[in-house]
């Protein structure tokens, strides 16, 4: 009688899965997948909750809505009341980078930190695409096998999210877009005056869309619906993407 | 309690299951007492809303609000349809049928408006009760088996509610009074139905 044992085998397979599974729970995860699902869901959410003459606010609290990266491998859903406080989550570069850096961004903070996130987006696309001796984007080795979209995607992301490793990313990150912006932004048809947005917490695009203010209460009320309408999204359609993913790495596998 | 309306159709997903919920509440939230399991309870009358519809102003009394949470993804499998299905289908329908399945999800949101009788104290202070009672029956019924059990049969089983939620006030919201009060309860459950064009 012979025994064998395949140990180094089972060893090698939950080394691959060490790493694959939270790839594939990344991939679960991916703000790409679950944007238009939390949108019409907060859309519908706030429609039930609203009065007929409040629900002209609801594509004001819509257009603040972000799904974006978590890192390494999360979600994170974002949506606040419109108004000055909304549209600049980016913050003042002195909130970000210090007080010595008050006022350095010259008019294209105010800018960056008052647009709408599509617009934000494709900012950071035009600055990751722009070569990076004219102040684009220094590639690295996490950025070897992505393309244009991808590194722009992800930089966006983490400019966007409130995660602590992300806000260490974006201190990084920041001082050479807005670099770049003051050489290129006219160059790339970027007009700082077009939106006359004011500094954070002046008014600016949000609170110009926000004319009339919907009591704090009611804000308020919405925004608890419809964080809980997301967190019964997510835990009901999680799980099955998960094993989605996974039955597609064990493919790849 | 049975329900006539049809069971969970995969050429109308969305309206085919939020009409099995509008039965199967209206059945019991009509203001009279129903048995829930062994127990008779004394449900409220409540207007009941779908998705975006609003509530008819002014509101009073008791309301409920459905909204789906769409599923992630439908799954597909293949199963042998019931007698009851079968029943149902065009003449001539072979019994094995592939299914669709979804992981799916509903928001109840649970409203009161009872305004204070004159010279009473504290703002709506019945509706705080309302809520607190309608919520809390929507809670029994929905994790009652037999109770659900019609549901279960037209395609929308394993539900789960959570308890419900205090949206306002509370949690520190805003003290501010609205006027009502309201519960957030969610639920999760898996939708099946026969895809009957194979």
């Amino acid at each position: 009688m012979q025994i064998q044992t395949n140990l180094v085998g089972v060893i090698g397979q939950v080394q691959r899965l060490k790493a694959h599974v939270p790839m594939a729970a990344g991939r679960a995860l991916s703000p790409e997948i679950w944007e238009p699902v939390a949108y019409g869901t907060a859309d519908r959410t706030m429609r039930a909750l609203a009065k007929p003459d409040e629900t002209r606010h609801i594509p004001l609290f819509l257009a603040t809505l972000m799904a974006t990266v978590f890192p390494p491998e999360g979600l994170s859903l974002f949506m606040a009341k419109p108004g000055p406080e909304a549209g600049p989550r980016l913050r003042a570069p002195e909130q970000i980078l210090g007080p010595d850096h008050a006022g350095t961004a010259g008019e294209w903070g105010p800018y960056m930190f008052s647009m709408p996130i599509p617009e934000f987006k494709e900012l950071i696309q035009k600055w990751v695409e722009t070569p990076q001796e004219d102040g684009g984007k220094r590639r690295d080795e996490r950025d070897a096998e992505k393309s244009t979209e991808e590194i722009a995607s992800y930089v966006a992301d983490v400019l966007l999210s409130p995660n602590k490793q992300a806000q260490e990313a974006r201190k990084r990150l920041l001082p050479h877009i807005l670099e770049w912006l003051k050489k290129n932004g006219e160059a790339a048809g970027l007009d700082p005056k077009e939106r006359g947005a004011g500094h954070a917490g002046e008014p600016g695009y949000f609170s110009l869309l926000n004319a009339d203010e919907l009591d704090p209460a009611t804000v308020d009320l919405w925004l608890r619906a419809v964080l809980e309408a997301w967190k019964v999204m997510v835990l009901a359609g999680f799980d099955q993407r998960f094993r989605q993913e996974l039955v597609k790495m064990r493919e790849e596998l | 309690m049975s329900l006539n309306s049809k069971a969970v159709d995969g050429l109308d997903l969305e309206g085919s299951a939020l009409a099995l919920w509008q039965e199967f509440l209206a059945g019991y939230f009509d203001g009279g007492t129903h048995q829930v399991g062994r127990v008779t309870v004394a449900f409220p009358n409540a207007v009941l809303r779908f998705q975006e519809a609003s509530l008819p102003q002014p509101m009073k009394g008791v309301a409920i609000s459905v909204v789906w949470v769409m599923p992630a993804r439908v799954e597909r499998y293949w199963d042998t349809l019931t007698a009851a299905e079968l029943a149902a289908m065009p003449e001539g329908t072979p019994m094995e049928q592939e299914r669709g399945r979804a992981q799916g999800a509903f928001l109840f949101l649970v409203r009161t408006v009872d305004p204070p009788s004159p010279g009473s104290s504290g703002a709506a202070s019945n509706a705080q009760r309302q809520v607190q009672a309608a919520a809390g029956k929507l809670f029994g019924l929905l994790q009652n088996t037999a109770a659900t059990e019609p549901l279960s049969e037209k395609g929308i089983s394993k539900i789960r509610p959570t308890t419900a939620r205090m949206a306002f006030p509370g949690d520190g919201a805003p003290g501010e009074d609205l006027g009502y009060r309201l519960r957030v309860m969610s639920c999760r459950t898996v939708l099946r139905w026969a895809v009957v064009s194979q």
